[in-house]
């Protein structure tokens, strides 16, 4: 390729539906991308018996390092909401959160984290996007449902998104391109359960494939999405946006390629982008538009990093923003054993949903809302190994008959929560820990607030009696982000705004300092939502920002 | 045998001693100790006809922690008990029933709780295992579609 149109950092949700959407506008797109290409039907072990070891497998280089600030006294008075499960009993006995597994659960690579994403394609409900306006609580998008609507449409498209009729206040102009997918016999089960205590579950909309459709097959519901789709049906942005990119002709991708800094002259403007692989040492690669879609932690890193003398506090941060309002996850999840045989290891992971508590005002006396999922399989209870591991406890001959008798009586119900932005909650740079190429790592720092709890505890009541109505007489397990930080959802770290003094990039993405500088990822976020899984937000803003970089390619000629 | 539980090791272990004796007595004890918590029945074998005490001593190859600990544990073992091979599966049982329910700070705890996580995970993941459960194949390439049907 002669010299791009754009360049586009990342190949994750952000930085897929962006090229795709430039290819479509006549631009010509390099996308660097940091991790590995994945051949589906070849590196996922989803066919062979040690599937439950192998989980999702990582590829040499297939996810970034950093370090983490989340260590903070558990409070006794929340300490009902601390983690467990049957065989090990308390999770956490350190006396403060700590970090669960890599922490921040992500997957570097082409496609980036939809690769080991479970699909769900939720759009934002509208009153999320005017928090300041009618809560008086963090802060406004500035741009409406309405402005982002028909780019939901074009996402949901692109990917195949199977749903139902309505989803309250979200309104849409056409339906779903695909038909909802039934529910599975255990979702079912805790339906009409929840159903009994006045709430109400729908299938969820999700980014499988409810029958064949682009030339992908239909799911075969096998419950295994997080461990990496071997046949296609699950719409990550590799097998969708990057696929159609690519066969356009007009886009060429760089993978296993880190970029080291942003290049940028006096008056902001990107004049380069200084990248490293193994094969070519580094280069400087040049374009007259460049899209940062890194992720809510790399994003703000590289342009921290990318400080120069005029840029002392980093790019596009002369008003200290990058890296600030950072927003992860508030999880909640119970598990319990029910007499009946459910099959519960069988179905689509999360196809079943509960939006009754999703707007701001949904909970009582707390802002920010949330939403309940059945969530047996997205929580790996899916073979016996994480049986035997967590929920069955004993051993010895007793141990393998409940073992046999218990395979499938396991359901669990999910919260996923809102969190709002904190003074003490942001990406930073870790000058203590370096990578390969000497450039400080992001350091996480997360802090829970009053309402984050009050949230966690309504969200534990309600999985709690949701599972009782089901006929859980026993719990074995519960998971919960008041103990652990573990965050798949990462959200605010560069957010957008009218307002150059409290934002980093505008309504386009664009950054209020640097003209040529887009960001298309989660970090553009104002708010998190009431649980929303952010991935169709994230194509939908992507496509907006490609679509306004095309006009004004347009414009310049 | 419960007595026996109380104060965990006695004796912390040097590593490098520890390294000179983990072949054989080792790897027969903890042989035994994977067979008592996941022994034969009618359909399935013992854990160590799917080497999982092997796979064990693999990892530990490679972890000088879980090292450490099963040259704690079954030196523990040897010196507080001698031989596992003595114990009929009644005492074996109890042995490991006292060792599950002693405190997680102690030794004997911390033992039986990490070798039983590793010989379930390496016996459940293989298909030798499975025979006469709900789950006998991997989820791919067939999938489970019929979990959707309406009977």
């Amino acid at each position: 390729m002669t010299r791009p149109d754009v360049i586009v950092i990342g190949a994750g949700a952000g930085g897929a539906a962006t090229a795709w959407r430039l290819t479509q506008r006549g631009l010509h797109v390099l996308i660097i991308e940091a991790g590995p290409r994945y051949e589906p039907a070849r590196d996922y072990k989803l066919h062979t018996a040690r599937w439950e070891l192998e989980r999702f497998p990582f590829k040499p280089g297939a996810q970034g390092k950093h370090s983490f600030d989340v260590n903070v006294p558990l409070a006794p008075k929340w300490d009902d909401l601390h983690s467990w499960n049957a065989v090990s009993g308390r999770l956490n006995r350190s006396g403060e959160r700590v970090v669960a597994d890599a922490g921040y659960h992500h997957v570097r690579g082409v496609g980036g984290s939809t690769l080991h994403y479970t699909g769900e394609s939720h759009r934002l409900h509208p009153k999320s996007m005017k928090l300041h306006k009618d809560f008086g609580v963090g802060a406004d998008w500035p741009l409406s449902y309405a402005d982002l609507e028909p780019y939901y449409t074009e996402a949901e498209k692109l990917v195949g998104v199977a749903g139902s009729k309505g989803e309250g206040a979200r309104w849409r102009s056409e339906p779903y391109p695909l038909p909802a997918h039934l529910l599975c016999k255990a979702s079912r089960h805790i339906a009409e359960a929840a159903h009994s205590l006045g709430m109400h579950w729908q299938a969820n909309s999700r980014a499988a494939l409810s029958r064949p459709y682009d030339d992908r097959p239909a799911c075969n519901y096998c419950g295994n999405c997080g461990y990496g789709c071997p046949i296609g049906d699950k719409g990550s942005a590799d097998v969708t946006f990057i696929r159609h990119a690519l066969a356009s002709g007009r886009c060429t991708i760089q993978p296993d390629t880190q970029v080291t800094r942003l290049m940028s002259n006096a008056d902001g403007r990107i004049t380069g982008i200084e990248a490293v692989n193994a094969q070519q040492g580094v280069q400087v690669l040049e374009a007259p538009v460049v899209v940062l879609a890194g992720g809510a932690v790399e994003t703000p890193r590289l342009l921290l990093n990318s400080a120069t003398s005029t840029f002392s506090k980093g790019l596009a941060n002369g008003n200290g923003q990058v890296g600030r309002n950072f927003m992860d996850s508030l999880i909640w999840v119970s598990t319990g054993m029910v007499d009946a045989q459910l099959d519960s290891y069988k179905g689509l992971p999360a196809d079943a949903i509960c939006w009754d508590y999703n707007a701001p005002d949904g909970i009582p006396g707390v802002v920010g809302g949330c939403r309940f999922t059945s969530a047996t399989q997205e929580m790996g209870l899916t073979g016996p190994v994480n049986y035997a591991r967590r929920i069955v406890p004993g051993f010895g001959a007793k141990f393998k008959q409940d073992m046999r008798s218990s395979l499938g009586r396991a359901l669990s119900v999910s919260g996923f929560g809102e969190m709002l932005p904190n003074e003490d909650t942001r990406i930073e740079l870790d000058l203590s820990r370096r990578d390969a190429s000497g450039l400080p790592l992001a350091r996480i720092r997360s802090r829970l607030t009053e309402q984050d709890f009050r949230r966690l505890r309504f969200m534990a009541g309600k999985c709690r009696e949701i599972l009782k109505a089901a006929g859980v007489k026993t719990l074995v397990e519960e998971f919960s982000t008041y103990d652990y930080f573990s965050a798949t959802h990462v959200f605010g770290s560069c957010r957008m705004g009218e307002k150059p003094e409290d934002s980093v990039v505008n309504a386009f993405g664009r950054a209020h300092e640097c003209k040529n500088l887009y960001i298309a990822d989660a970090s553009i976020f104002p708010s998190t939502g009431g649980g929303e899984s952010p991935s169709l937000t994230i194509f939908a803003l992507a496509i907006r920002t490609a679509d306004h970089i095309a006009q004004k390619a347009d414009r310049s000629g | 045998m419960g007595g026996l539980l109380l104060g965990a090791w006695l004796f912390p272990i040097n590593l490098a001693v520890a390294q000179s004796r983990v072949s054989s007595s080792y790897e027969e004890t903890l042989r035994i100790f994977v067979d008592a918590l996941l022994p034969a029945d009618d359909l399935t074998p013992a854990a160590s006809v799917l080497e999982v005490h092997t796979q064990i001593l693999k990892d530990a190859a490679q972890d000088t922690v879980l090292q450490q600990l099963i040259a704690d544990g079954c030196q523990w073992l040897e010196q507080s008990i001698g031989s596992l091979a003595t114990l009929d599966s009644a005492q074996l049982e109890r042995l490991l029933l006292a060792m599950s329910e002693a405190d997680w700070d102690s030794g004997p705890k911390n033992f039986f709780y990490q070798i039983r996580d590793r010989a379930v995970t390496y016996y459940y993941a293989d298909s030798r295992a499975w025979a006469g459960s709900a789950i006998n194949h991997p989820p791919q390439p067939v999938g489970y579609p019929e979990i959707i049907d309406f009977k």
